[in-house]
C-alpha cells in the first residue's frame, strides 16, 4: 500500500484495535467443555455412543468457531483450501494494512488455546492407548480437529510475514519502475 | 469450502455459479505498476493506492454470514454429488471444488448411531461402524492416489462421505421396517444410487485397466454397510 509518504508529515493514524471478548469466551469455552466432558463422561452416562457423538459434537463446534470466527476476528487470519485444475491449493488471508490491529492479549490467549488443547488431546491419545479403550476414536478426532487448526494458523501467519516481507520489497521496486515507465512515456509523446 | 474467488487461481468458471454472495470475482481489478503481481497461493489483497480493503474481504463480516456461507456449501456439495445431473468425472470435480467434511461427518455419525441404536453390544457396533467408514475414505483414497489416479485428497474424501447419504436412508428405512422384501429392495436400490454416484468419479480418476482396482474397494465397503443396515434386528 503506498503510504502517503509524500504529502504533508501527517503520521498515518493507528489502525483501531477493538477487543473481541465473546469470541474469546466462545474460543477457550468450547474446547474446555470438550476436555472436561472427554474425562467425565463414563461417569456421567453409561452409553457409549451417547459419550461419543457429544464428544464429537463439541470438538467439532470448536474446530468450526476456530477456524471461521475466532481466528479472523482475534488475530485476523483465515485459512481454507480448495480444490482447483492443479490440484488442491491452500489459501491464506490476512489483514490488509491498516484496517485493524490485533491486540497482543488476545494474540496470545488465542495460540496459547490452540497449543494447550492440542497438547491435550495428543496426551489423550497416548493414554488412552494404553488403556485399550475405544475412547480412542476420540481422542484421534480430538487430535486432528485441534491440530488441523494449529497447522493451519501457523502457516497462515507464516504466509503473512514472508508475504509481508515480500510485499514491501517488491512494492518499492515497482513504485520506482512505476515511476521510470511514467516519465519515459511522457518523454515519448513528446518526441 | 469458500466460494468466494480471488484472481490467480481462478481459473475455469464453475457450472452453475449460484446468485448473490457467490460470484466469482473476476479477479483483481487491473493489476497494474503499483501491484505485485502474488502466486498463488497467497493474500488475495488487491491493495490498490488508498482504499485497503480486497475485495474478497471476509475477516470481518458478520458471524451469520460465515455460517450461512457454510451451509450453502453443504446443501451445493450434498446436490452436485446425489443428484445425477452433471456425474462425469470432469463435472463431477468441477462441483466439489468447494469441498467440505462436515455432511460426510455427519453422514457418518448418523449411520453409526442408526445401525447401533437398539442393538446389544451398541458401543461396539458404533466404534466399528464409525471407524469402517473413517478409516475406509481415507484409505480408499490413498489407494486411488497410488494406482495413478489424479484426486485432491479432500475432494475425494468429500465425494465417498456424501455418497453415504443413500446408505443413511437404506439404515434409517431399515430399522423402522420390518418386512423382509421392503428393506432388500430398498437396500439395493440405495447401493445402486451409492455406486452410480461415486464409480464414474473414481474410475475415471485412474488409468484404464486399473479401474476395478480402484472401484472393487469402494464397493466392498457399501456393500459392507449395506448388509449391516439390511441385517439389523
Amino acid at each position: 500500500m503506498a503510504t502517503p509518504a509524500a504529502e504533508g508529515a501527517l503520521p498515518t493514524p493507528e489502525p483501531p484495535a477493538p477487543s473481541h471478548n465473546i469470541a474469546l469466551f466462545f474460543h477457550g469455552f468450547f474446547k474446555v467443555v470438550a476436555i472436561v466432558w472427554y474425562w467425565i463422561c463414563t461417569i456421567v452416562s453409561k452409553s457409549f455412543v451417547v459419550n461419543f457423538v457429544v464428544c464429537i459434537v463439541f470438538l467439532a463446534l470448536d474446530f468450526w468457531t476456530t477456524k471461521n470466527i475466532t481466528g479472523r476476528l482475534l488475530v485476523g487470519l483465515r485459512w481454507w483450501n480448495e480444490a482447483n485444475d492443479t490440484g488442491s491449493a491452500w489459501r491464506f488471508e490476512t489483514l490488509p494494512e491498516g484496517v485493524r490491529s490485533v491486540l497482543p492479549r488476545e494474540k496470545r490467549i488465542f495460540w496459547l488455546a490452540i497449543l494447550l488443547s492440542t497438547g491435550h488431546w495428543i496426551l489423550a491419545f497416548i493414554m488412552s492407548l494404553f488403556g485399550f479403550s475405544s475412547y480412542i476414536l476420540v481422542a484421534i478426532m480430538g487430535i486432528l480437529f485441534n491440530g488441523s487448526n494449529l497447522w493451519g494458523y501457523f502457516k497462515c501467519s507464516r504466509e503473512a510475514q514472508a508475504d509481508l516481507q515480500g510485499y514491501i520489497n517488491s512494492t518499492s521496486n515497482s513504485l520506482v519502475q512505476g515511476a521510470i515507465k511514467q516519465k519515459l512515456s511522457q518523454a515519448a509523446s513528446r518526441v | 469450502m469458500w466460494p468466494l474467488r480471488s484472481g490467480p487461481s481462478n481459473a475455469n468458471v464453475q457450472p452453475t455459479p449460484p446468485p448473490g454472495l457467490f460470484q466469482d470475482v473476476p479477479g483483481i481489478p487491473s493489476t497494474s505498476t503499483t501491484m505485485p503481481q502474488s502466486p498463488p497461493p497467497t493474500i488475495p489483497t488487491s491493495t490498490q493506492a488508498q482504499s485497503t480493503i480486497p475485495e474478497e474481504y471476509t475477516l470481518d463480516e458478520p458471524v451469520w454470514k460465515t455460517i450461512w456461507r457454510d451451509i450453502v456449501t453443504i446443501a451445493r456439495n450434498l446436490r452436485s454429488v446425489l443428484i445425477p445431473v452433471n456425474w462425469k468425472f470432469h463435472g463431477q470435480a468441477q462441483a466439489l471444488r468447494n469441498w467440505d467434511l462436515w455432511g460426510p461427518l455427519v453422514f457418518m455419525l448418523i449411520l453409526a448411531i442408526v445401525l447401533s441404536i437398539h442393538e446389544s453390544n451398541a458401543s461396539q457396533v458404533f466404534a466399528m461402524v464409525f471407524a469402517e467408514v473413517a478409516l475406509g475414505a481415507i484409505i480408499l483414497t490413498i489407494n486411488v492416489i497410488l494406482l495413478g489416479g489424479e484426486l485432491v485428497f479432500f475432494q475425494a474424501i468429500c465425494l465417498l462421505g456424501y455418497c453415504l447419504f443413500p446408505l443413511v436412508v437404506a439404515a434409517i428405512i431399515c430399522a423402522s421396517v420390518k418386512i423382509k422384501w421392503i428393506r432388500s429392495l430398498v437396500t439395493l436400490g440405495c447401493l445402486a444410487w451409492a455406486s452410480v454416484a461415486t464409480i464414474p468419479f473414481i474410475g475415471n480418476a485412474v488409468p484404464r485397466g486399473r479401474k476395478a482396482l480402484a472401484v472393487y474397494p469402494v464397493m466392498l465397503m457399501y456393500v459392507s454397510l449395506a448388509w449391516l443396515a439390511l441385517v439389523k434386528s
